[in-house]
């Protein structure tokens, strides 16, 4: 389990100091993929590398199971290190070693003296068994990054670092990669925290998520939570990502919101049965956590009956929904 | 001339050359490394022993070689038994000479090794000791060979100046030819025989540098 507690990292300056991370609090379970999201600038990376201490926390706790990485010594802190990995957004693979070499190295540096046969196996997990001796420069981004998770499970972690670990590989290619991810979560109970500007990053693998905007976290929890409800203006905007028909200024709209638990179609019901005619601004379904997750957004009726009507059958058959102004949607 | 004072004179600058530069990199690389990792993005960060470190460098640099060669001669007097006259007593001032720029060459070359690759290895709690060994130093292994072969090259040009000290080798002998013969050195078939002996071993020295550095590289593989 990891426990961050009222973390805060400045970067010294000459007019005072940058504020990258401030009051950071956030708990991540075993077995969690927990993604980080923000826009750029917002202290993502940072953060990530507050977790293994490769940055500095100006002040503030890290606990690994309970032990404070800020408090532990150096000789500590590199066995910890250990049990927290990390993968990274340009692969960061040594260029002048083979793939099987790169992923020893790591087993050298932890002191195994025989580390060759547990990096094929890795190798072999990972679906590379045939390039043990190519180079870098001859995979492409997804091969190296496959190299690069292995690299970090050679330490046998419990927790799985990956920063923006993505965002350099096409979608296909991010698609395949966030899949063995997933296999590993579940597979070696791996932990994995995972930092990404993508929204649909985050979807596709994550069950908890926390939004950081100007170095603080303005929302966190499980994801369907936070992906039904977003709560500010960051959270809107990396969810709904400017797909909103915001229509007219001020004009008032309604939010239907479906957690996976109604299987019935709602919209056309409110329009057959109810006979409101409705006109959809966004509508939107997902897949988390094995459940179907969506929203719909519509202009709210005209007639106050109907507006009646309308609460009354959402109210009935279960389904959340809110009133939301359309300046507040983007 | 007789043929065989050429052989010596070759032999006599090659080996100064390469023993020079051997010993300007065995005090040269663990002071460029001191230098890379003592820096402001360095590994340990340390101001008054990276300042410190840089400015003896940065002396040793300023002070042109003759007169490092001149300041040399008790030291090498005192280790060598003699301080001029023999092809050896240019050794010790060589070598001083070329250790700051050799520092800085390293220093450089390390600096070349991306942060990231630094960075993935540290996550896996790696010793500082460690990520120099088996990180920086291997990673900048093309650039530090084509470095050694640039010092060699400029450590065969301070060679000049073992005439100064009597210390023989080629390019000496080239300038002694000529004092002998200073009406018509420019018609001699020797002189210019002597010349193009200097500049095959530059072009050798080049070549070679390249050569193992291109082996050694595995960025850029053609598949």
């Amino acid at each position: 389990m990891i426990e961050i507690k009222n973390l805060e990292k400045i970067y010294p300056s000459k007019t005072g100091g940058f504020v990258a991370l401030k009051d950071i609090n956030l708990t991540v379970e075993d077995g969690d993929i927990y993604g980080i999201i923000g826009l750029s600038g917002a202290g993502k990376s940072t953060l990530v590398r507050c977790i293994n201490l490769l940055e500095k926390p100006t002040s503030g706790q890290i606990l690994i199971d309970g032990e404070d990485l800020t408090k532990v010594s150096k000789k500590r802190l590199l066995q910890l290190r250990r049990n927290i990995s990390m993968i990274f957004q340009q692969f960061n693979l040594l260029q002048q070693r083979n793939v099987l070499k790169n992923v020893e190295l790591a087993g050298e540096i932890a002191g195994n003296k025989n580390p060759t046969e547990k990096a094929i196996e890795l190798l072999k997990l990972v679906g590379l068994e045939d390039k043990l001796n190519s180079y870098p420069a001859e995979l492409s981004g997804g091969q190296q990054q496959r190299v690069a998770i292995a690299r970090a499970l050679m330490t046998n972690p419990k927790v799985l670092l990956c920063d923006e670990a993505t965002s350099a590989l096409d979608p296909e290619t991010t698609h395949s990669i966030l899949e063995l991810l997933k296999s590993l979560n579940k597979k070696l109970n791996l932990t994995i925290v995972i930092i990404s500007h993508q929204m649909s990053v985050i979807e596709a693998i994550c069950n908890k998520v926390a939004i950081l905007d100007k170095s603080g976290i303005v929302s966190n929890g499980y994801l369907q939570d936070v992906f039904l409800s977003p709560t500010n203006e960051v959270a809107k905007k990396l969810i709904y990502s400017g797909h909103v028909n915001t229509g007219i200024k001020g004009e008032k709209f309604v939010k239907l919101m479906f957690t996976g638990e109604v299987d019935k179609p709602i919209v056309s019901n409110v329009i057959t049965e109810l006979k409101i005619s409705v006109s959809i601004m966004y509508a939107e379904t997902k897949l988390i956590n094995d459940r179907v997750c969506g929203q719909v957004i519509f202009r709210l009726p005209n007639y106050s009956e109907d507006i009646v009507k309308l609460t009354d059958y959402l109210t009935r058959e279960n389904v959340p929904f809110e009133e939301v102004d359309s300046d507040a949607l983007y | 001339m007789p043929f065989t004072d050429i052989l010596i004179m070759i032999a006599e600058t090659v080996g100064v050359t390469a023993l020079a530069t051997l010993f300007a990199y065995v005090l040269g690389l663990p002071c460029g490394v001191l230098l890379n990792v003592t820096g402001k993005n360095g590994l340990k960060p340390c101001k008054w022993l990276n300042t410190l470190v840089g400015l003896i460098v940065n002396i040793l640099r300023s002070i042109p070689c003759l007169i490092i060669i001149v300041l040399c001669i008790p030291l090498t007097r005192e280790i060598f038994g003699r301080g001029t006259g023999e092809w050896y007593t240019i050794l010790i001032p060589l070598t001083v000479c070329a250790f700051g720029f050799v520092s800085r060459m390293v220093e450089q070359s390390l600096a070349e090794v991306p942060a990231g690759e630094i960075e993935a290895i540290k996550s896996l709690g790696a010793t500082d000791f460690q990520v120099i060994m088996k990180v920086l130093l291997p990673e900048a292994r093309v650039s530090l060979v084509t470095g050694v072969a640039v010092v060699a090259v400029s450590i065969l040009g301070y060679t000049s100046f073992a005439y100064n000290i009597g210390a023989g080798g080629l390019i000496s002998g080239i300038y002694t030819f000529y004092t002998r013969h200073t009406g018509d050195y420019l018609g001699k078939f020797i002189f210019w025989v002597m010349i193009v002996l200097v500049v095959l071993i530059v072009q050798g020295i080049q070549e070679l540098g390249l050569f193992i550095a291109k082996k050694l590289d595995k960025r850029k593989i053609l598949k």
